[in-house]
C-alpha cells in the first residue's frame, strides 16, 4: 500500500499558519508509523514486537556432525530425495548440529524433512546441554519424528515455545539439534534437514 | 516499562490550542524515544551525538558439533579406531578413542567490527589426555597472508571439568577487521588405549558487537 504522504523535509513551510500545527504533527505520526510498518515494526504495539511474524532457519543435513554411527554415508540423489543416509546395515545413527540462532529468540516450531525405510525412523531433538554446574545436564526441549515407512514427508512439533537463554555470563548453555536416524540396511531412510521457526523481540537479537 | 501513551494517530486533536503545539511536539519526541528504546534496548540516551550503540556483551556458545575433524571426511571421524571420535560422550563432551590425537576446527562467525573479549574452553581431562585450544587469525588482505595466534591454552592431563579462559584471564580484546578469518582449533589427545574420561563440550565466545550491523 502506498504511503499516505510523500516524505518531506520541507513541510510544514515557514509560511504555513500556526493553526495547521496539529495537523502537521499528526501527519508526522502517520508518516513515521507507515514507514516503520514497512520495515516490519508496528509502533502502535506496546511493547513493540520487532519483525513481527515468523523467521525461519533451515539447517541442511551437511551441518550435522556424526557422533555415533556408520563410517560411510550416501546422498541418495538417485531416488530424487537428496537426503543423507547411512550406508551400512540396520542400526541407529546419531548426528548433531549446532543451533546457530541469536540468544533471546523464541523458537516456535521445528519441522523435519525426510523419508523412512520400512522399519526406519527419523527423530529430531532440540537439545540443551547445561554445563553451569560443571556436570553435564542435558535436556530435550522439543521432539519431532517421522514414523517408519514414509515416503517423502515433513513432520512438525506443532506450536512450541523455547526461548534461548541470554544470560551467557552465568548460564553455560549449549543448544544443538540431534538427529537420530534408524536404518534397516536398505538406505531408504534419508534426511534432508530441519526448519526452525523463531521470533525475535528486538533488533539487538542478532549474532 | 509501558509506553506513556498509545501511538496516537489522532493527536494532537484539531481542537488543541495552537499555543500547545510545543507540548504536542515534545509528546511526539517522547513517543518516538520510548519506541526506539524497545527496538534497541540499551540505547536510551537520545541526547548523545552521535547516539552510542549499546555496549552489549554478547556470548556465543559453540557446541562441539560445530567443529569439523581436520583431514577427515564427513562421518569418517566416528568409530572405534584410534584417533577417531568416540561414539560416546563424556560429561556431555566429545572425545576420541586412544591412542592418538585429532584436530577439530571451526570458524568463529562473528561480524567484522566486533571485539572478542575472551574465549573460554569447556572441558575435562583424564590421565594421559589433554585438550589444546587455539584461537587463530588468518588475515587475508595482502599476500603473503599472515596467521596469528590470538590465544592458546593447554588443558593438561587430569584436570577437573572447568571453564578455561584461552587467554588465561588476560583477555583477547581483539577487534575483528576486514580480511580476518577468525577460527579455532582444538587438539584432542589421548595416549590411553580406548576411551578415557575426558571431553570437550565447546567454546564460549565473549564479545561486543556494534548494533544493527550485519544482521
Amino acid at each position: 500500500m502506498a504511503y499516505t504522504n510523500v516524505w518531506s523535509t520541507t513541510s510544514p513551510a515557514n509560511g504555513d499558519p500556526a493553526s495547521g500545527a496539529a495537523a502537521d504533527i499528526r501527519k508526522v505520526r502517520v508518516d513515521l508509523y507507515e514507514r516503520m510498518l514497512s520495515l516490519g515494526i508496528d509502533l502502535s504495539n506496546d511493547p513493540i514486537i520487532v519483525l513481527d511474524g515468523d523467521n525461519y532457519l533451515y539447517v541442511h543435513w551437511s551441518q550435522f556432525q556424526v557422533i555415533a554411527g556408520a563410517s560411510l554415508w550416501t546422498v541418495n540423489i538417485g531416488v530424487n530425495h537428496y537426503g543423507v543416509s547411512p550406508d551400512t546395515g540396520a542400526a541407529s545413527y546419531t548426528m548433531l548440529a549446532p543451533l546457530m540462532l541469536p540468544r533471546g529468540v523464541e523458537i516456535t516450531e521445528i519441522v523435519v524433512f525426510g523419508k523412512t525405510a520400512t522399519s526406519g525412523t527419523i527423530t529430531i531433538n532440540l537439545k540443551r546441554l547445561d554445563m553451569t554446574s560443571g556436570s553435564a545436564v542435558p535436556s530435550t526441549l522439543a521432539t519431532v519424528a517421522i514414523a517408519a515407512d514414509q515416503n517423502q514427508k515433513t513432520e512438525t512439533t506443532g506450536a512450541i515455545s523455547v526461548t534461548l537463554d541470554s544470560t551467557g555470563a552465568t548460564n553455560l548453555y549449549f543448544y544443538y539439534v540431534e538427529c537420530i536416524l534408524v536404518e534397516n540396511g536398505t538406505g531408504d531412510t534419508q534426511f534432508q534437514g530441519v526448519k526452525i521457526k523463531y521470533e525475535r523481540d528486538n533488533l539487538l537479537q542478532v549474532i | 516499562m509501558s509506553h506513556t501513551r498509545p501511538w496516537p494517530f489522532l493527536s494532537p486533536s484539531p481542537n488543541r490550542p495552537s499555543n500547545e503545539a510545543d507540548d504536542a511536539i515534545r509528546e511526539l519526541r517522547v513517543d518516538i524515544e520510548e519506541r526506539m528504546a524497545h527496538l534497541l534496548p540499551g540505547i536510551g540516551n537520545w541526547t548523545a551525538d552521535p547516539i552510542v550503540a549499546p555496549a552489549f556483551t554478547r556470548y556465543m556458545f559453540m557446541h562441539y558439533s560445530q567443529f569439523r575433524p581436520f583431514g577427515q571426511l564427513f562421518g569418517a571421524a566416528a568409530g572405534t579406531a584410534a584417533g577417531k571420535i568416540s561414539g560416546t560422550e563424556f560429561n556431555g563432551g566429545v572425545r576420541i578413542v586412544g591412542s592418538g590425537s585429532l584436530t577439530l576446527q571451526a570458524d568463529i562467525q562473528i561480524p567484522v567490527g566486533s571485539t572478542i573479549v575472551d574465549i573460554d574452553l569447556l572441558g575435562v581431562t583424564a590421565a594421559n589426555t589433554s585438550i589444546v585450544g587455539n584461537i587463530l587469525k588468518l588475515n587475508a588482505v595482502i599476500p603473503p597472508y599472515t596467521l596469528t595466534t590470538l590465544a592458546t591454552r593447554t588443558i593438561a592431563a587430569s584436570t577437573a571439568q572447568g571453564t578455561f579462559s584461552l587467554s588465561s584471564g588476560a583477555g583477547i580484546d581483539y577487534e575483528i577487521v576486514e580480511g580476518d578469518f577468525i577460527h579455532a582449533t582444538i587438539v584432542l589427545s589421548n595416549t590411553n588405549v580406548g576411551n578415557a574420561d575426558f571431553g570437550f563440550q565447546g567454546l564460549r565466545v565473549h564479545y561486543f558487537a556494534p548494533a544493527l550491523r550485519y544482521v
